[in-house]
Parts: structure tokens; C-alpha cells; sequence
């Protein structure tokens, strides 16, 4: 193996990692004792400033049209791979900023060590055709999300949160590994395109192989949260640092989607293996999306709540899935995107409120926050409407696209095909009705005099985060071409 | 020229709409001059008007709303320009009627204005869509007129007149559309010249009864025959008595007009068979308007019924034109259509004066009631003389107007059905005798001792009500220059029936 | 481009007025008042510019959009349908800024949700690509439930609510069906292309239908899915309630019109009869409905109800007087509903702090003027000849006796139906107006503010539109027919 060639294909990844080292020896060696409040303000910036060098190097090497395979397809640089790891690292960086507003424990820039590693671990999760780099990156990303999930120490409920996320997310990766293993018997291969060549093999021992995506689709259903796997997002949601979760809503899904979208897509191109995912899949999304809605609609807490929209946004993403070709997953990679940065922006405000409101954000206590914060009133609006699908928002373009693949790629018998995206439609409808229950709480209540919070001030780097992703998420939604465009084309090669 | 009559009073009712406040009595006079230009006008009208021709006279017509066939489409004959005149003569009158009004004195005025426009509209228009915007336009300033001046019971009265006018109303929409369908007009005389062409019965088909019946619902209403008729009394009594004269001068006439504008020249056919049942309830009607008007202690409501009669003569005498006339020497259908218009003519001056009087009788004593009153003949004795010529005129005394227009009628309907005519003879003895007593009631005997002294006819008071006496002489003593009006247009649609 | 202008200008000035603070009120409602009138104007411009001789859509834009995932384009235009509605929409706009010139409590925010509504509803009528109209038809709901979730009145969270939710509802029916068109046909969603040719087969059609018109219909307020609108008419703020009825509702009925009726013709035959029934019956239950309500709002949301199935009425008579018939009516409830609902959720309701018709005590006495607008308003709506209403339901059964898909029997429901709305006119103005107050209430004034300018102005302006359509309807027939001429021409073929 050419080492200056994998330096030169892992360089963004190298740079985080060299800040995750710098951000840790800011608690441990160069600022030991000072301040908890410096330390975190240093922390942040030296992540920030990491993440800035590594998003940097990836776009060098898009702009450059580097396209590497090291190692037989353990290293992969494509266009495709290389915007997702921007997208990635770009999403890394509103987490980071959002990060910096909470003090989640004494040791502050271990939880900056942990999301540069994460991020690490998805970086590489993205580049990779090998299944056994897809399980090692997937297990380094889940680990440090573990962990921060757990990072209120004197939180209880985090605890057990963490724990639960542990033991679902440990049951995953063993059930995902198992059904590596079954892919690796019946093609004797462990790089994505062998596979999928062997795949169309016609004496491929079927049931083999679908016993073996079948485990697989278990094991990415829990990463995913797709409903029956779907228990301890709540909980993980809920009581990890709102940061935190706002990576784990975003950057995990989108890498988690991105490679259920390379293992799937190879089997769903052969008749008598896809019959019964397509079915699996369906079961799955059609739940996903019923339970996530109605479990949306009692919750209180606003994470919580977001966590149950998240939970039927799986089931969404997966129709996109199951239209098996490009088209559909290219829908799936467009979507999951815009998703991410609407989700993004909402616990982000979800983050700046905590600041000002205590740790439980409820449709109760945030009345008022037009009043508090215009512009994060105004940024909610359209994070939120954007997740519900309201156009000219990205979200609704992204919705669309996603059930029009399905019913032009029509996989399943026509009807049933229709009936799905009707499903999909009318409870994303219905889904509205929550939406609009967190924003009356936000934008048209008024906060009750006593509990009247100070007005809340962003810095500048907060402001203009928040800017970037409202301006992400009406920009996509109005001009979608450019996005759509590239995955379409770079799928279908 | 019809035009400008029409649209003075409207321009007028906008006028009086924004006179400042604290002018009111300047609104009064404004008032008059805009019913005196129209009197004018009309006069002027007269004075060109070809005796010798028939057909439409004056016509002013324009494409209006091409794709539904409306037009502005206006005109007269002998069968509209006596109620044009009328009109023109009342609207004067019934603003001196009102001239000492005291509240919301430019809310009533232009309210009037509006009705007066709406009059000349509805007796003018000869396209279905234009004309059905002035019939029920008329409605409308009455309906506020009578809730707003009213009486103690206004709001049922004014309620119940406004619903059963409308329902009639609707039946007349459904009638035109499904004509309209057929025959793809609305204009009235198209329609006459498809009657007269034979064709109408044919292009109709099915739906010629119930074109038919629709409009004689339509007008059944408005005219009103039994049993449709229960909205009147109550409306003519609630209503101020200025209006109450345009209601049963005018308004009541509007409906006959419609017999002989839309049912006469349209539907000969449908005349022909179904007269003796019209005939009966035209019979009907005046039979109860004579016996319901001897139980009544009110006098407007007296007055009322009094009218429901005398209206329900024209359409006698119209109903019998669908009879068969062969084998009789007189010209029995001209006899009774020339009745019915003579009859509009004049008993729309006589009951406009007898409410008048009614009026003032109210306005002096604050009471209708016939028992309060009692030898009024010694104290105001101008009154009871002017009372009791138009009380003749009205009960058909010779020389006077009501006698001209009913022995017309009942000559005609008397050759051709001499039952119905015995029968309704029965009505003409009713009225002499509820009038007489009325005349012996109010002004005979003693007088009533609560009542406080009553002042006799003022300057003003003569002014309305000479015109009223001349005409009813006029028209009593020289018919045949009234009759000369519509002989022409009469003749020729007559032609229609064999 | 100039059919961009009207879009464009309600945006821009939904955006500027939101970012000024709100302590400036007086820069905030002459700014409103300028895009209002900036955009009627815009409106008025294409309205001039328009070319009568030529059947088709004018002023067309048309532009790449969304290429590779599916095929929508940029693609704007006019005809004399849409022209006739963005007009009414440049009315309501001018007029409901007038009616809401007192607000005060975040009055910048009232004003961006208001015209971003307003530039939705521009849209939707100008837009000739299915995709483009869908996303304009959704922009237009959100700042609905603000609008009156911020600002209404009674019940207000649950009325918006429930407004928002249904309309979502219907536009998830029309998207399935949108859904449908697209892969049924080989044009996308270039909406002229699909009137004239669509290539749509006589099953799909049929079957897509339903969903199409009931879709938009639950925006018109199509029985029985109109229960949103007395409940959100009477919570929304004025100006919201006057866009509601004056515009929203007919965003429904535009999208019957243009998507089922234009490119589903054969489906619109098919379903006709069953959408005739239910469009009578509606007026007849909407009129009955009307005349047992004691609130003055609900009063006017029901009656609303039963003009809007004079709309869908005469949509379903599939001719061509009921077609003009139908659009005219929409223009017309468009002015009069705004007209009603401005006399009695502002002028009235501002005065009286009530809208309980049992507490109003002779109210003719205390506010004369208030209530001869309203009489007029109530002669308007129950058409009375000379004003527009008239004229647009003289159309409509003209249509229904010449169509050949409908039961003769609707004429008779529809004379029902017009007796019970002169009845429960009248009888509301007598309760309002001229009735000692049941529920005597010692406190009620004995008179009230006389009207102020804004208010003069605001009456006055849709008083006049009525009256002139009233007495010179070519001014809208004659675009509406050209309009109309394609989908007439797909009809008559069909009915062959």
C-alpha cells in the first residue's frame, strides 16, 4: 500500500484527529487548571479551527477530482463520498458551536475529543466499500456517541439513557456483523463491488443471503431508530447534551443512511432477493412512520418530541430505499441531507433556549421565545416547517422527490406502491399537527410575565450558524437542481 | 327620454344620501323637483305619443351582457304608458304626503326616490334580466320603508311582504331560465312574436305548463290573488300611509302589468285552457276581499282588502279574455283588457287617495280604529267631502273613475261568462255596503268624546288631493280619451286570439 | 415578466415589513399599504395588458426549474380565469390591510405572515406548472394558522388548528392525485399541454378525480368537508377572515376548476352528477345552518359555505354559462364574503365587543351607517339584481338547465336554497339591527364611534367592485370565456 497515497486520501480525517489530541491536552496539560470557562471557550475554537482545516482538505480534494481505492476498496475517495464527509464535517461544526453554550462536565474538552472522534468514525464510515472498515468505522462513530449520551454524570435518567443506547446499539452492531458474516459466506467477498457482482449470481444460495440482509437491516434499523428498533432514541434524545444529540439526529443518520444505501441498493437489483427486503423494508417504514407520528403527538418535551420525528423521518427516508434504483437513492441522500440541517438547526435552538430556560425545554415553559429571541423564533419557524414538509422549504422538495421515486420506480405491485405513499402522505400531513403545537408554543404564545426569561443574546458565530442553516434549508428548497443534480449523476455511473 | 325618467330619481336618492347634515328641509324640496322633472318628462312623453301605432314607442335599447342575453331594452305601449303616467302623478304626491316627517328625513326621502325608480324601471324594462332587477329592486326600499317608518307591527309585516314577494320572485327566475334555455331570449317581444309566429307551444314542449305556472306564480304574488294574498294586509296597514300609496297605487299594479306584458301576448294558448280556473280564482279573490274587508274594525287594513277587491277586478276581467267570444256582437275581449287597464289606471289614483285620507285621519287622531271616530262630517267637513267622492269613485259610482273601468269589465266578462259576472256582482254589493257604513260610521252620529278636535284639510293637504278628485272626474266623465291609449297595442295583440 | 410582479412584490414586502421593528407602526402600515397597492396595481397592469382576442395564457415565463429528480419548471402565466382571481386577490389584499390598519400587537409579524399569503394565493392563480402551483397552494396555509392562532379571536387555537389540518388533509389528496397525472401522462406537470392534450385514460381519470377534487374542494368548503370554515372564518382576525372567504376559499374552487375540470375531464363528467348533489344540498344546509346561529361570524361562515356550492355547482354543470357562471361567483363571494366579514369582525365586533345576536339591541338606532352597509352587504350576498351576486347565479342555473350531467331536480333545491338565503338575511339583519335585545344588557351604549376613514374606504371600495360587476359584468365575462375556451373545448369533446 502507497502510503503517501492514503495520507493523502485520509488527510481530512488525520487533522481531527490531531485536534481531537490538542483538544484533549487543553483539559490535561495546557490549561489544567484554569478556568472551566476558558477551557471551554479554547477547546471549542481549536476544534472549530480543526474542523475548518479538515472541511478545507475535502474540499481541496473535491476541487482537485481526486478518486482513490486503497486497499482493495478500504479507502475509497469518490465525489460522492467526498461531499458527504463535507457534509459530514460541515455538520460537526454547528454541534462544535453549539457545544461551546453548554457545560456538560467538569473535563470540558473531552466532549470535544469525542465528537472530532465521532466524526472521525463517520468520515470513514462514508469513504469505505469494505464491509469490516463499514463495521469498525460504524462501531468508533456509535462508541463516542455512548458515551456522550452519558455525559451528565449526575443525571440519572443520562446515565440510564446511555446505557440503554449502549446495550440496543451493542445488539445491533453484533446482529450487523452476523450478517456480514452471512453476506461474506455466499459471495466469499467483503468489498461492495464484488458483492454486488456476486450477487447477481444465479446460484447464489438465496435464503443465505436474505437471512443475512435481513440481520443487517436489524442492525441498521436500531442505528437508523426505525420502528420496532427504534426504543432508546427517545431516551438517548432526551437525555443527552442537546449537542450531542443533534449529532446523533444528524451526522449518524446520514451516514447510517448513506451505507444502508450502498448495502442495500446491490441486493434490490435482484428479483428473488428483493421481494422479501421490500417487504421487510415496508414493514418497517410503515411503522416507523405511524409510530413515530402518533408517539410525536403526546410528547411534551421538545427532544423528546423531535426524537419521535425523527423516528418517522426514518420511516420516510425508507420509502426512498425501497424504490431500489438511483433515483430512489438519490432521494434517500438528498432528503437525509436536508433533513439533517433542518434537525440541526431545531436542537440547535433547542440548545441556545436550555441556556436561558433550564435543562427541560416543554411546550410549556418555552412561550414566549418570539419574545426572548426573534431571530431564533424566526430560524425555528423554518427549521420546523422545512421538517414538516411545508414548501418552498427544502423539506417538502425532498419529500416529494422521495415518494415520487418510489411510485415512478413502482418496485412493489401498483396499487400497494400508491398506498404507501398515500400513507406516508397523510401522516406527514397529520404530522403537521405537532409541528404546529411545538411552534404555537414558541411563536404565538406569550410567555407568562413571572417567568418572562432574559432577552438571549448570540455571539456573532452563533448568529451566523444559525443563518447558514436557515439559508441552507430555503435555498434547497427553492433552487434543489444543483444538489439533485450531482447525486443523481453520481449514482447512476 | 324613458331613460332620464328613470335615472332622475335614482341621481336624486344619491343626492339626498349626502346632504349635510342640518339641511334636512332642503332635501324635502329636493325631492319634489326630482318628481316633478319625471311628471314633465312624462307629460312630454304624452304629448308625442302616436296613438295610432301599437307597438313600442320611444325604445332605447343596448347590448348589455351579451352571453346571457340581457339587454338595456326600454320602451312604451299602451299597455305601460298609463302606469308611467301614473307613476309620474303619485311620486309628487306621495312626497308632499310625506312632507312633514320628522326623523331620518334624507334616509326616507332617498328611500322613496329609489322605489320610484325602481317603478319606472319595472314599468319600462322590456328585457327579462333588466326588468328583474327593477322588480325586485322595488322591494327592497319598501321592506326598509316599512321597517324603519312602520307601524307597531312592522318587522312581520315588513318580513312576511319581503318573503312572499321573493319566493314569487324566484318562481319568476326559474320561469326565464327555462325560457331562456329553450328559446334563447329574454327579450319580451321576441317572445311575443314567437306566440304570435305559434311556434312557442311547440319549442317549449313539455315544459310550456310549467314555464306557464312558474310565472303565474310569479305574479299570483304580486299581485297578490288568493290565497297568496295574506301579506298584503298586514303591509298595507303597518306602512306609512306615503308609502302604503305607492304600494296599492303602483306596486300592486306591477303584478297585473305582468299578466298583460308576460301572460297576454305569450301564453294565449295556455289563457284559452286554463280560464275558467283562473277565472274562479280571480272570483275568488274579490268575493274575499269584499266580505274580508266588512269584518274589518281597522281602516287601513278596511282599505286593504278594499284594494285586494278592486286589484282582483283587473285580473277578472283579464282571465276572461281566454274565453271563448265567437257568436256575441260586442268585442267582448277588447271590453275587458281595456277594462283591466282602465282599471289599473284609476284605482291606483282612488286607492293612493282613500290611504292618503286614512293617513291623515291616523296622523291627526293617532288612531285606525273606525269605533273612535264618529260625526266627523261637522268638524272637518272639507275632509268628508273629499273623503266620500274618492269612497264613491271607488264603490263605482257613475261619473267617476271606478265606475268606467268596472262596467267595462263586467260588460265584457258578462257576455262571455254570465255566471261568474252574477256571481261577482255579490262582491260590487259588498263593497257599497261596507263603504257606506264606513262613511256613515266616521262621519254621520255623534261624536266620539276622548278624541281631541281634529283641524280640517290643510293647504297642502288640498294640493294632494284635488289632482285626485280632477282625475277621478276625468277619467269617470271622458274614458274614451284614456281608453284611446292602449286601444292600438289591445287590438293587436288580440289578434293572437282566435 | 411582468406576471411575476404581483408574486414578487407581496414577498419582498411580507419580508420587509416583518424585519422592521414593530414600535414603528406607522412605517409599518404605509409600507403595507403600498405592496398592497403596488401589487393591485401589478395586477391591474396584466389585467390591461391582457389580450382578449387570443385564447390561451399570456405573459408567459417559463423556466428550468427541477430537472433531473422529475420535470417541474418555472413556468408562470395568465388567462382570463386567473386574471379574474388575482384581481379579487388585489382587492382583498388593499382592503384587508385597511381593515387591520388598528392592529397593534406585533403588527410587523401580522404583516409578513398576511402578505405571505397574499404572494401565495398570487401564485397559486399564476402559476401553470402543477408542481409550482402545489408549492404555492402550501405556502399559503402556514400563515393562515398565525395569522389566526396570534391574532383571532374566540376558540382560536383550536380553529386554526383545524383549519390548517384540514387544508393539509386536502392538498395530501391532491398530491396523490398529482402524483397520478404525472405518471398517467407524458407532460409532466405543464398544466396548458395537460388541458389540451393530456392522454390521461378514461380509468385513471376516474379514479383520480375524487382525490383531485375533493383535494381542493376542502378549501372551497365543499359539504362535507366545510366544517373548518364558519369555525375558522369566525376566529380569524378580520383581515384574515376577509382573505379567508375572500380569497382562500377560492383557491379551492381554482384548483377544481383548473386541475379536475381542465385536465381530468373525463373524470369531471363521470363525478359530476355526484358533486352537483352535494354542491345543492350544501347551499341548502349552509343557508339552513346560517339561519339558526345566534354568533353574527358564524352567520356569515355558514353563508359562505352556501355561496361557495354555488361555486362547485356550477363547476359541476360542465357548460360553459355554469363555468363562467362559477368563476364570476368566485369573484363575487370573493367581494361580498370580504365585504360581510369586514362589517361584522371589524366595524362591528370593534365596537360592540361582541358578536351574540341576542345581546345586540336595536343596533340601527346606535350605528346607522354600520348597519346600512350592512343591509347593503346583505342585499349584495342575497342576490339582489344590480349587484354581482346576481348575475354569477343567474349564470349558474342558466348553466345547470343547459347541462347536460345534471338532474333537473337541483334547480328546485337551488330555488330552496335562494329562498332560505333571502330568509336568514333578513332575518339576521332584524336580530342585528332592529330587535330590542332578548338578553337586555343595561351597559350597551347608546351610540358608538362613527366610521373612520380606513373604514369608509374599505366599504366603499368593495361596494363598488360589486356594483360595477353587478351592472357591467363583461368586464369579467369577457376574459372568463376566453379562458375558458380550452377547457370548454376538452369537455364538449368528452361529452361527444
Amino acid at each position: 500500500m502507497d502510503y503517501i497515497q492514503l495520507v493523502k486520501a485520509v488527510l481530512p480525517e488525520l487533522m481531527l484527529l490531531a485536534t481531537a489530541f490538542i483538544a484533549i491536552g487543553i483539559d490535561y496539560k495546557f490549561f489544567r487548571n484554569q478556568d472551566e470557562k476558558l477551557r471551554s471557550r479554547v477547546a471549542s475554537n481549536v476544534t472549530l479551527y480543526g474542523l475548518v482545516c479538515a472541511l478545507g482538505t475535502v474540499l481541496i480534494q473535491y476541487h482537485l477530482g481526486i478518486e482513490l481505492n486503497l486497499g482493495n476498496g478500504q479507502v475509497v475517495i469518490t465525489p460522492l463520498n467526498l461531499m458527504f464527509k463535507a457534509v459530514l464535517i460541515g455538520l460537526m461544526f454547528p454541534t462544535v458551536v453549539f457545544a461551546a453554550r453548554e457545560a456538560s462536565c467538569e473535563h470540558v474538552s473531552e466532549h470535544y475529543a469525542m465528537l472530532l472522534l465521532s466524526a472521525i468514525g463517520a468520515c470513514f464510515l462514508v469513504a469505505t466499500d469494505n464491509l469490516l472498515i463499514v463495521f469498525v468505522a460504524l462501531e468508533l462513530l456509535s462508541l463516542c456517541l455512548y458515551t456522550m449520551t452519558a455525559f451528565y454524570k449526575n443525571y440519572k435518567e443520562a446515565t440510564e439513557a446511555g446505557i440503554k443506547y449502549f446495550l440496543a446499539g451493542g445488539v445491533a452492531s453484533a446482529f450487523l456483523l452476523f450478517g456480514f458474516s452471512y453476506i461474506y459466506g455466499a459471495t466469499n467477498a467483503i468489498d461492495l463491488p464484488t458483492i454486488s457482482q456476486r450477487l447477481t449470481d444465479p446460484d447464489l444460495p438465496v435464503l443465505f443471503v436474505v437471512t443475512g440482509f435481513m440481520f443487517i437491516l436489524v442492525g441498521m434499523g436500531f442505528k437508523m431508530a426505525a420502528v420496532p428498533f427504534h426504543l432508546w432514541a427517545p431516551d438517548a434524545y432526551t437525555c443527552a447534551p442537546t449537542s450531542v444529540t443533534s449529532w446523533i439526529a444528524t451526522g449518524s443518520k446520514v451516514a447510517s443512511f448513506l451505507i444502508l444505501g450502498k448495502l442495500i441498493l446491490p441486493a434490490l437489483s435482484n428479483r428473488s432477493l428483493s421481494e422479501p427486503i421490500i417487504g421487510v423494508l415496508v414493514l418497517m417504514s410503515v411503522l416507523s412512520m405511524i409510530v413515530g407520528n402518533i408517539g410525536a403527538i403526546r410528547q411534551k418535551n421538545l427532544k423528546a418530541l423531535l426524537a419521535y420525528s425523527s423516528i418517522a423521518h426514518s420511516g420516510y427516508l425508507l420509502i426512498g430505499v425501497i424504490a431500489g434504483d438511483a433515483k430512489g437513492t438519490s432521494a434517500v441522500l438528498f432528503y437525509v441531507i436536508i433533513y439533517a440541517i433542518a434537525n440541526m438547526g431545531a436542537f440547535g435552538v433547542i440548545a441556545m433556549l436550555e441556556t436561558a430556560l433550564g435543562r427541560r425545554i416543554t411546550l410549556d415553559n418555552c412561550a414566549g421565545c418570539w419574545r426572548t429571541s426573534p431571530l431564533l423564533a424566526v430560524c425555528l419557524l423554518i427549521f420546523i416547517l422545512s421538517l414538516a414538509g411545508i414548501p418552498p422549504l427544502a423539506g417538502f422538495t425532498g419529500k416529494f422527490y422521495l415518494f415520487f421515486a418510489l411510485v415512478e420506480n413502482n418496485p412493489i405491485w401498483f396499487n400497494l406502491s400508491y398506498a404507501l405513499i398515500a400513507l406516508a402522505i397523510f401522516t406527514s400531513a397529520f404530522a403537521l399537527y405537532y409541528y404546529l403545537r411545538l411552534l404555537k408554543a414558541c411563536i404565538v404564545k406569550e410567555s407568562p410575565e413571572s417567568t418572562r426569561a432574559l432577552p438571549l443574546s448570540l455571539n456573532l458565530l452563533e448568529q451566523s450558524t444559525f443563518a447558514a442553516l436557515a439559508f441552507a434549508t430555503v435555498f434547497l428548497g427553492v433552487y434543489p437542481m444543483p444538489l439533485m443534480r450531482f447525486l443523481i449523476s453520481r449514482l447512476t455511473n | 327620454m324613458i331613460s332620464l325618467l328613470t335615472f332622475i330619481p335614482l341621481i336624486a336618492a344619491g343626492w339626498l344620501l349626502f346632504i349635510p347634515k342640518g339641511y334636512e328641509r332642503m332635501a324635502r324640496w329636493l325631492a319634489l323637483g326630482a318628481t316633478l322633472i319625471p311628471l314633465l318628462i312624462c307629460l312630454n312623453l304624452i304629448k308625442h305619443f302616436d296613438f295610432s301605432a301599437g307597438g313600442l314607442q320611444f325604445v332605447e335599447k343596448h347590448s348589455w351582457i351579451p352571453n346571457i342575453g340581457a339587454e338595456y331594452f326600454v320602451g312604451v305601449d299602451g299597455f305601460n304608458i298609463l302606469m308611467v303616467l301614473l307613476i309620474s302623478i303619485l311620486a309628487p304626491l306621495t312626497i308632499l304626503a310625506s312632507w312633514n316627517i320628522q326623523e331620518r328625513q334624507r334616509t326616507w326621502f332617498a328611500l322613496l326616490h329609489v322605489e320610484i325608480f325602481g317603478l319606472y324601471g319595472a314599468f319600462t324594462a322590456l328585457n327579462f334580466v333588466h326588468w328583474f332587477i327593477y322588480w325586485e329592486l322595488v322591494l327592497v326600499p319598501i321592506f326598509f320603508l316599512i321597517k324603519l317608518f312602520g307601524n307597531e307591527d312592522k318587522n312581520r309585516a315588513a318580513l312576511s311582504f319581503f318573503i312572499f314577494t321573493v319566493l314569487g320572485s324566484a318562481f319568476m327566475l326559474v320561469a326565464f331560465l327555462l325560457l331562456r334555455v329553450k328559446t334563447g331570449t329574454f327579450d319580451f317581444m321576441i317572445l311575443n312574436g314567437l306566440a304570435t309566429s305559434g311556434k312557442l307551444p311547440a319549442i317549449l314542449g313539455d315544459w310550456y305548463p310549467v314555464v306557464f305556472f312558474c310565472i303565474l306564480l310569479g305574479l299570483w304574488v304580486k299581485v297578490p290573488l288568493f290565497p297568496l294574498h295574506v301579506w298584503q294586509a298586514p303591509a298595507y296597514t303597518q306602512a306609512p300611509s306615503a308609502v302604503t300609496m305607492l304600494l296599492t297605487g303602483v306596486l300592486s299594479k306591477m303584478g297585473v302589468y305582468g299578466f298583460l306584458r308576460l301572460v297576454l301576448p305569450v301564453f294565449p294558448e295556455a289563457l284559452n285552457t286554463y280560464a275558467y280556473p283562473l277565472l274562479a280564482v280571480a272570483l275568488l279573490t274579490l268575493l274575499i276581499g269584499a266580505f274580508a274587508a266588512l269584518q274589518q274594525k281597522d281602516i287601513k287594513t278596511l282599505f286593504a282588502y278594499t284594494s285586494l277587491n278592486h286589484v282582483a277586478y283587473c285580473l277578472f276581467g283579464f282571465f276572461a279574455v281566454g274565453l271563448s267570444a265567437s257568436g256575441i256582437a260586442i268585442p267582448a275581449r277588447e271590453l275587458v283588457i281595456q277594462g283591466c287597464i282602465l282599471q289599473m289606471f284609476a284605482h291606483g289614483l282612488g286607492a293612493a287617495g282613500l290611504f292618503y285620507m286614512a293617513g291623515i285621519l291616523e296622523e291627526r287622531s293617532g288612531s285606525r280604529r273606525i269605533a273612535d271616530f264618529g260625526g266627523l262630517g261637522t268638524t272637518l267637513p272639507h275632509f268628508t267631502a273629499i273623503f266620500c267622492i274618492l269612497i264613491f269613485s271607488s264603490l263605482g259610482l257613475p261619473f267617476l273613475a271606478g265606475f268606467s273601468a268596472e262596467f267595462l269589465i263586467f260588460s265584457g266578462v258578462f257576455a262571455v261568462a254570465p255566471v261568474f259576472a252574477g256571481i261577482a256582482t255579490l262582491g260590487l254589493l259588498a263593497t257599497a255596503y261596507f263603504l257606506l257604513s264606513l262613511i256613515r260610521k266616521l262621519f254621520t252620529g255623534a261624536e266620539k268624546s276622548p278624541l281631541p278636535i281634529l283641524s280640517d284639510m290643510s293647504q297642502r293637504e288640498w294640493l294632494i288631493a284635488i289632482p285626485l278628485i280632477l282625475m277621478a272626474f276625468w277619467i269617470g266623465c271622458i274614458p274614451s280619451q284614456w281608453l284611446e291609449f292602449s286601444r292600438q297595442t289591445v287590438q293587436q295583440t288580440l289578434t293572437l286570439f282566435p | 415578466m411582468e406576471v411575476l410582479l404581483p408574486i414578487v412584490i407581496s414577498f419582498i414586502g411580507s419580508a420587509l415589513v416583518a424585519v422592521t421593528p414593530s414600535e414603528k407602526l406607522k412605517t409599518i402600515r404605509i409600507l403595507s399599504l403600498t405592496t398592497a397597492t403596488a401589487g393591485f396595481l401589478a395586477v391591474l397592469y396584466l389585467y390591461f395588458g391582457y389580450d382578449n382576442t387570443k385564447a390561451g395564457f399570456q405573459g408567459v415565463v417559463k423556466m428550468d426549474w427541477i430537472k433531473n429528480a422529475f420535470n417541474a419548471d418555472f413556468h408562470l402565466g395568465y388567462d382570463g380565469i386567473s386574471l379574474t382571481l388575482v384581481l379579487l386577490t388585489g382587492i382583498i389584499a388593499v382592503c384587508g390591510v385597511l381593515a387591520s390598519w388598528n392592529i397593534s400587537h406585533r403588527t410587523n409579524a401580522f404583516f409578513g405572515f398576511y402578505f405571505a399569503l397574499i404572494g401565495g394565493v398570487y401564485g397559486v392563480f399564476l402559476s401553470l406548472d402543477l408542481f409550482l402551483l402545489f408549492v404555492f397552494y402550501e405556502i399559503a396555509i402556514v400563515p393562515k394558522y398565525f395569522l389566526i392562532a396570534i391574532w383571532g379571536s374566540t376558540r382560536r387555537e383550536y380553529a386554526s388548528m383545524q383549519l390548517v389540518i384540514y387544508s393539509i388533509v386536502g392538498s395530501a389528496f391532491a398530491l396523490l392525485g398529482l402524483f397520478a397525472i404525472y405518471l398517467g401522462s407524458n407532460h409532466g406537470f405543464n398544466i396548458p399541454e395537460l388541458i389540451t392534450k393530456s392522454g390521461l385514460g378514461y380509468e385513471l381519470q376516474t379514479q383520480i378525480f375524487p382525490f383531485i377534487f375533493i383535494g381542493f374542494g376542502i378549501l372551497a368548503g365543499m359539504f362535507p368537508f366545510h366544517t373548518w370554515a364558519p369555525t375558522g372564518h369566525s376566529a380569524a382576525p378580520t383581515a384574515a377572515s376577509m382573505l379567508l372567504a375572500g380569497v382562500v376559499m377560492k383557491l379551492g374552487a381554482y384548483g377544481c376548476l383548473r386541475v379536475g375540470l381542465g385536465i381530468l375531464p373525463v373524470g369531471a363528467h363521470y363525478w359530476a352528477g355526484c358533486i352537483g348533489w352535494l354542491s345543492a344540498f350544501a347551499i341548502v344546509y349552509g343557508a339552513l345552518i346560517a339561519l339558526s346561529q345566534k354568533d353574527f361570524k358564524y352567520v356569515i361562515g355558514y353563508s359562505s359555505v352556501s355561496h361557495m356550492g354555488f361555486v362547485l355547482l356550477g363547476l359541476s354543470t360542465l357548460s360553459q354559462m355554469g363555468l363562467v357562471g362559477a368563476t364570476l361567483q368566485m369573484f363575487s363571494h370573493g367581494i361580498i364574503g370580504a365585504l360581510l366579514f369586514a362589517i361584522v369582525g371589524g366595524l362591528i365586533y370593534e365596537r360592540t365587543h361582541t358578536r351574540n345576536l341576542d345581546t345586540f339591541n336595536h343596533l340601527f338606532s346606535r350605528m346607522p351607517a354600520i348597519a346600512w352597509l350592512f343591509i347593503i352587504a346583505g342585499c349584495a350576498s342575497m342576490g339582489l339584481p344590480l349587484f354581482s351576486g346576481f348575475i354569477a347565479e343567474l349564470h349558474i342555473i342558466l348553466g345547470l338547465w343547459q347541462s347536460t350531467v345534471q338532474s333537473v331536480w337541483l334547480v328546485v333545491l337551488v330555488g330552496i336554497g335562494i329562498v332560505l338565503t333571502f330568509a336568514y338575511t333578513l332575518i339576521k339583519i332584524h336580530e342585528a339591527f332592529f330587535r330590542k335585545a332578548p338578553v337586555s344588557d343595561e351597559h350597551f351604549p347608546k351610540s358608538f364611534e362613527p366610521l373612520a376613514w380606513n373604514e369608509k374606504a374599505l366599504c366603499g371600495i368593495l361596494i363598488i367592485c360589486t356594483l360595477v360587476i353587478g351592472l357591467f359584468p363583461f368586464v369579467l365575462t369577457d376574459i372568463i370565456e376566453t379562458g375558458l375556451r380550452p377547457i370548454i373545448k376538452t369537455l364538449e369533446i368528452v361529452s361527444r
